[in-house]
């Protein structure tokens, strides 16, 4: 009896012994949001981890959150996270911060592949110029999913009425007509709530030559956003919404738009590509099949998309050893096999060598053809380190304009007022436009 | 004999006297002095850069916190009336229910029993213009959708009815106990007198439960400028600026903006502001109480 029992603890021994040995590596923690696309990164992961044998803890939260959590990680003398993203709302502040590792420290011969998309070149961060800059910048962060905003459109209608996807707004409105039934169908959503309008804005201000600053990459942070080319956009916009749109477009956030897609009520919308994952979930869409994604209509200076991507950063304040185990998971994230598996599981892939891919003309991937142009014209709307402040001012006035409460030329010259002391009082070189 | 007793009193205290130092007027004092700072995190580290009174200069013009600290005072006027008049009036009620009174009583609990994330989720879903079960219900009736949350001046009068519904309950908790300790004797002194129901109501009971009504209007008063969590998740303080409260510009400008200056100034404006109107209340209490005595 005392053999048999000593022989099982010798067994047990010899098992934690042999597991441990497997991977010795630490256990990491990831910081990462609760979103449409995060059960395909978590089905990726799980892959890794059965690959490796390493142990990654994700931290999930909602997106609100993710400001505040990463701001007390990487600012605290020991970093709670080993891996943070960012999302475009904040990633130049935190860019600018001074606390993500530069890449090439930890691998000097590591550089992302010409496969990977550039999305304005937001993984290298310039401190002199407080700007994105992939000659003269710090590599600091690597892309772990690339959102963008394609238009979402009804095919089974389509196909069923003879139409093609639009190419102008001009299509768009004339497609949208067609079906635009209130309240059983709207022809067009538009999601120009407080907290995302300038996003959603993004796709028609660009197409119309129109910006928030005129050229930040170079430094140049002259405020155009009362420009003739944003209130020609906008003036677009509403006229979206008063012929075809949703009346209360100014209270419609992300949640409700993707209700309306998924429940039929939605003949268009320009959306994230990353709410495509539940579209062709029966459990969650009455529209499975149904929905398809086209770039998104042009304006005068052709089509435009707004960046939504997100990229992972490996702060300054943990331990080396764990800095390096977690460049190992990002650098196998990126890679093209594994772009496939994480394209499969649901997720939003960056690189832009797969989406232009044979894998397109899979009807289940059908979304990659529309997320690999959209992603060749999506901008950076607030590429800045007072990116929060700025998107909060045009939040504020573009959802004042839409919901009626201000003018077009007053709310943008309002805003323009507004953006212009901020800068200024940033010390940015600045300027502004005569008023509207 | 006597020193002994002032030793006694003081060491008993200190403990409870530095906790109250050390959570309340230090992060008072913190706030106050980071006020006249333009606080930024640069490389590892706070800079804090002297500014004087620029932050109090710039804060009239603030398009978030104006128009919030109007709406907070609006709310807290508009939405505490009807609480104090509707948990009168239900108190009353179940003051007069000889069964089932903890059925009721748990009834109307439940609303403060739930937690806020829950409540705002809920009340977002019914608000909900093709989805909500008000415009449903509307529908069913004939009436064309209410814009709930999108209409500038709807969207404060859904804020206002949502924070009557959630903390009615409370009022109403308070004012039962009030109402259940009230001295029977002056009732049976005043129906010998001929009175009964309303005049009962407006000659006795009213005029016993003013200390009462006037303690539970002072904690919601104060209490309903820490509303937070509706805003939050029913309109993010939109359209515009219509539904924007204090509480949601402060944490904007801390958390979202990073911008510790700014919002330590706001900080110390409402509490000044919340400061006069206590102020104002208790002296208020003050004159009833004596005119009362």
């Amino acid at each position: 009896m005392i053999k048999k029992i000593i022989a099982a603890f010798a067994v047990f021994i010899l098992s934690i012994t042999i597991s441990n040995q497997v991977f010795a590596g630490p256990k990491l923690t990831m910081l990462i949001n609760q979103s449409p696309w995060f059960d395909g990164f978590r089905k990726t992961l799980e892959i890794y981890e059965a690959e490796t044998g390493a142990s990654i803890e994700l931290d999930v939260n909602p997106y609100p959150a993710m400001s505040e959590k990463i701001r007390n990680s990487i600012r605290s003398p020991e970093g709670i996270y080993d891996i943070v993203i960012t999302s475009t709302e904040f990633m130049s502040t935190y860019s600018d911060s001074g606390m993500f590792r530069n890449i090439n420290d930890l691998d000097p011969d590591y550089k992302l592949d010409e496969g990977i998309c550039s999305y304005q070149n937001t993984s290298y961060w310039n401190y002199d110029t407080q700007s994105y800059d992939a000659v003269n910048g710090e590599f600091i962060g690597i892309p772990v999913n690339g959102n963008v905003q394609v238009l979402y459109y009804r095919r089974d209608l389509y196909e069923e009425k003879g139409l093609t996807p639009p190419k102008t707004w001009d299509d768009l409105i004339a497609n949208a007509a067609v079906f635009h039934n209130p309240p059983s169908m709207y022809g067009m959503i538009q999601r120009s709530e407080r907290s995302s309008v300038t996003y959603n804005f993004g796709p028609y201000m660009f197409s119309y030559g129109g910006s928030v600053y005129k050229d930040p990459s170079n430094g140049d942070f002259g405020i155009v956003f009362n420009s003739p080319e944003v209130k020609a956009a906008l003036e677009k916009y509403i006229e979206i919404r008063d012929k075809v749109g949703h009346p209360n477009a100014h209270a419609i956030g992300q949640g409700e738009m993707i209700s309306y897609l998924r429940t039929g009520k939605a003949a268009h919308a320009i959306a994230v590509i990353a709410a495509w994952g539940g579209m062709d979930d029966p459990d969650k869409s009455a529209v499975v099949g149904k929905l398809g994604a086209a770039l998104n209509p042009a304006g005068p200076e052709g089509s435009a998309s707004s960046l939504g991507h997100w990229e992972a950063h490996i702060p300054k304040n943990i331990p080396d050893e764990n800095a390096h185990e977690a460049l190992d998971f990002l650098k196998w994230l990126v890679t093209k096999e594994n772009q496939i598996k994480y394209i499969e599981n649901g997720a939003v892939p960056v690189r832009c060598d797969l989406i232009n891919s044979p894998m397109a003309e899979d009807d289940q991937f059908r979304f990659l053809e529309a997320l690999g142009q959209n992603s060749d014209v999506a901008r950076f709307i607030a590429p800045n380190v007072e990116a929060v402040e700025s998107t909060a001012i045009t939040n504020l006035y573009l959802n004042s304009i839409v919901a009626g409460e201000l003018s077009i030329e007053e709310g943008l010259n309002k805003a323009a007022d507004e953006l212009f002391k901020l800068l200024t009082k940033a010390g940015k070189n600045t300027s502004k436009l005569s008023p509207l | 004999m006597q020193n002994k007793d002032l030793s006694w009193k003081i060491y008993s205290l200190l403990p409870i006297v530095l906790i109250l130092i050390f959570l309340t007027l230090l992060p008072l004092v913190s706030i106050f002095y980071n006020s006249f700072f333009d606080i930024r995190w640069k490389d590892g580290g706070y800079i804090y850069n002297f500014i004087g009174f620029q932050n109090y200069l710039e804060l009239p013009q603030n398009k978030f916190y104006v128009p919030g600290l109007i709406n907070t005072i609006k709310l807290a006027i508009i939405g505490v009336s009807f609480q104090m008049i509707f948990g009168f009036v239900i108190a009353l009620g179940i003051s007069k229910i000889k069964k089932g009174k903890s059925f009721f009583v748990s009834l109307f609990l439940l609303p403060i029993l739930l937690p806020p994330i829950v409540i705002g989720s809920i009340w977002r879903l019914m608000y909900g213009f093709d989805f909500g079960i008000f415009n449903y219900l509307l529908a069913f009736l004939g009436v064309f959708p209410v814009d709930w949350l999108g209409d500038p001046t709807i969207a404060f009068v859904s804020v206002v009815i949502l924070d009557v519904w959630h903390w009615t309950p409370f009022v109403v908790l308070l004012l039962l106990a009030g109402l259940e300790s009230l001295p029977t004797d002056v009732y049976e002194a005043g129906r010998v007198d001929g009175t009964s129901g309303w005049s009962e109501i407006v000659h006795i009971t009213f005029p016993l439960m003013i200390p009462t009504i006037i303690v539970t209007l002072v904690f919601r008063f104060i209490l309903s400028f820490k509303v937070f969590d509706e805003i939050y998740l029913l309109t993010q303080g939109g359209p515009g600026t219509s539904t924007e409260v204090i509480s949601y510009s402060i944490y904007e400008t801390f958390f979202e903006s990073d911008n510790i200056g700014l919002g330590s100034v706001m900080s110390v404006v409402s509490l000044f502001v919340i400061s006069i109107l206590i102020i104002v209340v208790l002296n208020i209490i003050k004159r009833v109480n004596k005119y009362a005595n």
